[in-house]
């Protein structure tokens, strides 16, 4: 299981690397296998060295020295323009990455990326990519093949000289490989607890040096609030780290004594040796450098494989990042003209909430028709709306558009809708492309909608905030809104849906596009979310929901007689103007 | 001039870092310290191990004396070792809360800011530096304490050790490394100029990398189909930090042919010279191993020490944003210390002439404003977007300071007051208000405790009981780290806001437009709530509906930056004027 998980995630980083830039592969082989010459040569240098020199053959040990110096500086540059190479191939391969996993952040279903699992995959992926994690990866592959090579490399070359020598190296590497595998187990799971708490810690962090936070601060009084938090999670961070290295304490003294054998047992036999003329100083240095290449490649590689298995926790979230894609491409988008929009037995939970937020719902749209749709704070307009849209998938139930059911696995809706959201987004970007959102608008259309909207001093070209234009302004509430109702209309599509589309406007520009709204409607069907009775007049029919059932429907002149409910909800607010 | 400004920052920065590292963290000093000493000595042992033995052998001597020091050197290199790895271990943990308790400063000092800084684009850019750059220098103490003492201290032992065999060799070595020093610390200085080429870029990319999580930026790109639009703006920003990134790999590279380079000077001469010595047999073959490795022990402790200045000279540019940022002027809060009030009059806030300008603005916000507040009225400002009602409520709340005039709390000017003890008069309840991914408890009262209290009361007044009784106060909010928490609708998130300023049960309530996301029925409950139930309290109310005007003892009417009328509803629309006129517009609705 474990295996299958890793080799999984490695297959995966093979696909994705060998699909964009195959040079890599070229570059990690041989920057590789050139770490590994480089280790062999100092390995034996010394053996030589000591060896030409106690045999007295001075010219042979001068040019030795140089030989060996100058080759491993060339190597070690022709390593650092293969790491040129191969970063900035990585960094074409992170581009496209971002690229991809941005695209797909917008694409996949809406309900999965309001899920908190899929947007710390998605964190998760972004830092991986970010961080540059694929490089370390490649870094910690680079290593374990190097290793290798020095390992076996060594191991034979030693055994030539001495067979004993090699099998007590091995014995002892195969002890202490238990051990720092063990030890690899914990701190792939403090890794994984680490990473857990920080994110809260992160949160905190943050939080408070958003500019729209200052007000609450100052006047809550949260300054100690904030610090203690702060401290809270900075202790809880703390412990899990220490109780990790707790855990450890045990292995990494059972990892030193161990050593301290080899190191002891190496150093009186080649002592030994030596003492009795079997081995020459030569001999015994090499032996001595051997065994630091050996402990050095051992740790090398068990750390790389940790480092490796802690990057698998990353591409695995990548993984099913891009997984999430393969869905999407097959969904094609709905382009036919709407006549009837009917809900029919519709109910909708959220997903891992027991409560039924829709029970119910029946209720059928027409061409062109105005619907106002009004209920108490959480009767569930907003999450009709977002079914509607496709946001969400009914749980049961039915949305029949032209009297087909709506099948957003296979067709994508929402080319067929506008929305005006209540908690509506401005872009830092340019007026223009906040309201045309990239699409190729005439300006003449766009310029003449901003003018119907009382914006006639804005110029599209001006960008919003001075993130990407030092001359950026900001805009007021009322302001920020009309762009939103503009970038709607701009998008014409058949159906509009506005919910609660006034509220930050005075009620001069309130009246102003209420009175231009039916010519600027006047082809499409709107759906209208407000808490603004008001606007159930200038509507063709009303919807009255009440805790997720439908109440009443009708129009405003049969609900005032029919429906006591709707009847009290627009007294309550007329008897304020009277 | 330039070398010395440089370390003259470098040694007034580490002092600074240090001593913030260690105030609250002594253990760190020791360890730090203790860590790279024992390195050394591992280090050392390491080199005069083998040439001992090779010496022992070769002087005949016993085989036993020979094992016994072995014995004897492993087990301290052992024990040296366990010593080693756990201070590591420890060291890193507590260095990792040694660094996240910087924040606490940070953190605190951003919300005693003035307002107005914190509205600064300019300033909040070189803040979010000095948040994000604090890795940089977390590392700082252990450079100091652990790197460079040790080394030092290696270095110089070694230096006496060579210098004492062959003067001329040490001192090549040491002219190259200062050479090593001298090119180091040009790159840096590249280094340092192409990362702030690249922070405009990179503080674009945050920001639209942001706006991938962001749920309601993520509805409005799927309606509108800008994936494509926002992750090219995404590939574009990436791309041309790529480009410098680029560049600078370039530059390194070059630097880091003449660092190869002059590597191979140096280990051929040392090794030449050494074996000149050894043939003119100056040293035995044993002493020559150890005096090649001690040579490359000083080089490589030059080179660490390298290292370590170039850090702390980064650390220095880093940390000057950093203390830029602790050292900015809180002239809101620095001005008064007045905790009691004295008069017990009915005037509660008086506004006199009071005039603003937002900084770097030319035209006024407000202009010339005059009016008084009694104790338990209830008073609506009302006007169009942007005649100046919200600026009005930062003036009062004294997130800004009037231009000019003043503003009187119980006949005492407000700047006399101390400022913490000034909010504490106040509950607002802003436009914007904010949920905060904790416990539902948390969003009401946040650590005060003293409003436990309150809570049932404010919750039935904003009708939210039986919701968050089904949800329970403990609950977290927000499914952004739980999978259990809570999210709520626009409108009971609204209610939360104003039970939040109901639980802080002040003397002046204000309410800027609270209700626009509330039903009517609740919206209607809440206003008679607010104004009948709460008498002793004095309400604020700003709003461009109406609706909630005629409770009102005082309705202020704003229009361009003036105020234009007063009085109550009745009055006004005998007057008809400002007020009237935009009354009668909203009234037509539910006629």
């Amino acid at each position: 299981m474990f295996l299958k998980y890793n080799l999984s995630c490695f297959y995966f980083y093979l696909k994705t690397i060998w699909a964009t830039r195959k040079s890599v592969f070229f570059v990690t082989f041989i920057d590789g296998a050139l770490g590994a010459i480089v280790t062999f040569i100092w390995t034996f240098f010394f053996k030589y060295l000591l060896d030409f020199l106690s045999l007295e053959e001075y010219n042979k040990a001068i040019l030795l020295v140089l030989c060996c110096i100058c080759f491993s500086g060339m190597m070690e540059l022709i390593r650092k323009l293969l790491h040129l190479i191969r970063d900035n191939a990585y960094f074409d391969i992170n581009t496209i990455l971002q690229t991809k996993l941005s695209e797909l952040s917008f694409k996949i279903p809406y309900e999965k990326m309001e899920n908190a699992e899929t947007i710390k995959d998605f964190e998760m992926a972004h830092k991986f990519i970010g961080r540059n994690y694929l490089a370390q990866y490649t870094l910690g592959l680079t290593n374990i093949i190097s290793c290798i090579i020095v390992f076996s490399g060594v191991g034979i070359i030693t055994s030539s000289l001495n067979w004993w020598i090699t099998l007590m190296l091995f014995s002892v590497i195969t002890v202490n490989t238990v051990c720092h595998a063990i030890q690899s187990q914990h701190e792939m799971e403090q890794f994984t607890e680490e990473t857990s708490v920080s994110r809260q810690l992160e949160y905190t962090r943050f939080w408070l040096t958003e500019k729209s936070r200052a007000k609450e601060i100052r006047t809550y009084l949260l300054h100690d609030f904030v610090i203690d938090k702060l401290k809270e999670y900075n202790e809880k961070l703390f412990n899990v780290l220490q109780n990790f290295t707790k855990k450890h304490t045990k292995i990494y003294i059972a990892i030193h004594l161990i050593d301290g054998i080899q190191m002891l047992i190496v150093y009186s036999y080649c002592a030994y040796l030596l003492s009795k003329s079997i081995i020459t100083s030569g001999d015994f240095m090499l032996y001595i450098s051997a065994l630091i290449s050996y402990s050095l490649a051992l740790t090398n590689i068990l750390k790389s494989f940790i480092d490796v298995y802690k990057n698998n926790l990353y591409i695995d979230k990548l993984k099913k990042c891009m997984d999430l894609g393969e869905d999407v491409c097959k969904v094609e988008l709905f382009n036919e003209e709407i006549e009837t929009i009917e809900f029919r037995n519709v109910s909708f939970c959220y997903p891992g909430e027991i409560k039924k937020v829709l029970h119910n719902i029946n209720f059928t749209l027409y061409r062109n028709e105005k619907l106002s749709l009004i209920g108490e704070n959480g009767a569930g307009k907003s999450t009709l709306v977002k079914l509607l849209s496709g946001l969400y998938t009914p749980t049961s139930g039915e949305i029949l558009v032209n009297g087909i059911p709506m099948d957003t696995q296979r067709k994508n809706y929402l080319p067929i809708f506008s929305m005006v959201f209540q908690d509506y987004t401005i872009f830092n970007f340019s007026v223009e492309e906040n309201i045309t959102m990239g699409k190729n608008i005439s300006k003449v259309k766009s310029r003449e909608l901003l003018n119907k909207m009382g914006l006639d001093s804005i110029t599209p070209e001006t960008y919003i905030s001075q993130l990407f234009c030092d001359k950026g302004i900001e805009l007021s509430g009322g302001e920020n809104q009309k762009l939103a109702i503009i970038r709607a209309l701009l998008k014409d599509a058949p159906i509009l849906i506005l919910d609660e589309p006034t509220s930050a406007l005075s009620p001069q520009s309130e009246y102003n596009i209420y009175k231009k709204f039916g010519e600027l409607t006047s082809n499409k069907m709107v759906i209208f979310i407000s808490h603004r009775m008001s606007s159930c007049k200038i509507c063709d029919k009303i919807l009255l929901l009440h805790e997720g059932k439908v109440e009443a429907q009708g129009t405003h002149n049969q609900l005032m007689e029919a429906c006591p409910k709707y009847k009290e909800m627009f007294d309550a607010q007329a008897e304020l103007y009277t | 001039m330039k070398l010395i400004n440089c370390f003259v920052n470098i040694l007034h920065s580490s002092y600074k870092l240090s001593k913030m590292f260690i105030k609250d963290n002594k253990k760190l000093l020791f360890m730090d310290i203790f860590l790279g000493f024992s390195r050394e000595c591992k280090k050392i042992i390491g080199i005069v191990l083998p040439t001992m033995i090779i010496q022992a052998v070769f002087l005949k001597q016993n085989f036993n004396i020979v094992f016994l020091s072995i014995f004897i050197i492993c087990i301290l290199t052992m024990l040296l070792g366990i010593i080693i790895e756990s201070i590591q271990r420890n060291l890193s943990n507590y260095s990792v809360r040694a660094t996240n308790s910087l924040y606490y400063v940070l953190n605190g000092k951003s919300a005693h800011l003035d307002m107005k800084d914190c509205e600064d684009e300019q300033l909040i850019d070189d803040y979010y530096k000095a948040f994000d750059n604090i890795y940089q220098f977390s590392d700082a103490h252990y450079n100091i304490f652990c790197v460079l003492m040790s080394k030092i201290l290696s270095f110089a032992i070694m230096s006496y050790v060579i210098a004492s065999i062959d003067l001329v060799l040490y001192l090549l070595v040491l002219s190259i490394h200062i050479t090593l020093m001298l090119i180091h610390a040009k790159q840096d200085r590249l280094d340092h100029k192409f990362e702030l080429k690249k922070s405009e870029s990179t503080k674009r990319l945050k920001y639209l990398k942001e706006l991938l999580y962001d749920f309601e930026a993520g509805r409005e790109t799927r309606i509108y189909d800008a994936g494509d639009f926002v992750s090219k703006k995404l590939f574009d920003e990436s791309y041309s930090v790529h480009k410098i990134d680029l560049q600078m790999r370039k530059v390194d590279f070059r630097f880091s042919i003449l660092h190869t380079l002059l590597g191979i000077v140096q280990l051929s001469l040392i090794y030449i010279i050494s074996i000149k010595k050894y043939i003119i047999g100056n040293i035995a073959l044993g002493n020559f191993v150890m005096y090649i490795n001690a040579t490359a022990l000083i080089s490589a402790s030059i080179s660490d020490i390298t290292n370590a200045i170039s850090f702390l000279y980064k650390a220095s540019i880093v940390y000057k944003d950093f203390e830029n940022f602790l050292n900015t002027k809180e002239s809101l809060r620095e001005s008064g210390k007045l905790r009691t009030t004295f008069s017990e009059k009915d005037t509660l806030i008086e506004f006199k002439n009071v005039s603003f300008k937002y900084p770097n603005k030319e035209e006024y916000a407000l202009r010339n404003i005059s009016f008084k507040i009694n104790k338990g009225q209830s008073v609506s400002i009302v006007g169009n977007n942007g005649a100046g009602k919200s600026t009005l409520i930062k003036l009062l709340l004294r997130l800004y300071d009037p231009t000019e005039g003043c503003i009187l709390y119980k006949g005492v000017n407000i700047k006399e007051y101390d400022y913490d003890f000034y909010q504490s008069i106040f509950a607002p309840v802003f436009q914007d208000y904010i949920m905060y991914a904790y416990t539902l408890r948390e969003n009401l009262i946040f650590d005060h405790d003293k409003y436990e209290k309150n809570i049932n009361d404010s919750l039935s007044k904003t009708g939210m009981t039986e919701k968050i009784q089904s949800i329970g106060l403990d609950r977290n909010y927000s499914r952004r780290f739980f999978n259990d928490g809570i999210e709520l609708s626009g409108g009971e998130e609204q209610r939360i806001a104003i039970a939040r300023a109901l639980c802080k049960n002040t003397e002046i309530l204000i309410l800027d437009e609270p209700t626009a996301a509330i039903d009517p029925l609740s919206e209607s409950k809440l206003f008679k709530e607010i104004f009948n139930a709460v008498k002793e309290q004095t309400v604020i109310f700003v709003s461009h509906r109406m609706s909630s005007t005629r409770f009102s003892n005082n309705i202020l009417v704003f229009n361009n930056s003036k105020l234009v009328e007063s009085g109550t509803h009745e009055e006004l629309l005998k007057y008809n004027g400002v007020y009237a006129a935009m009354y009668f517009q909203q009234s037509s609705y539910y006629s």
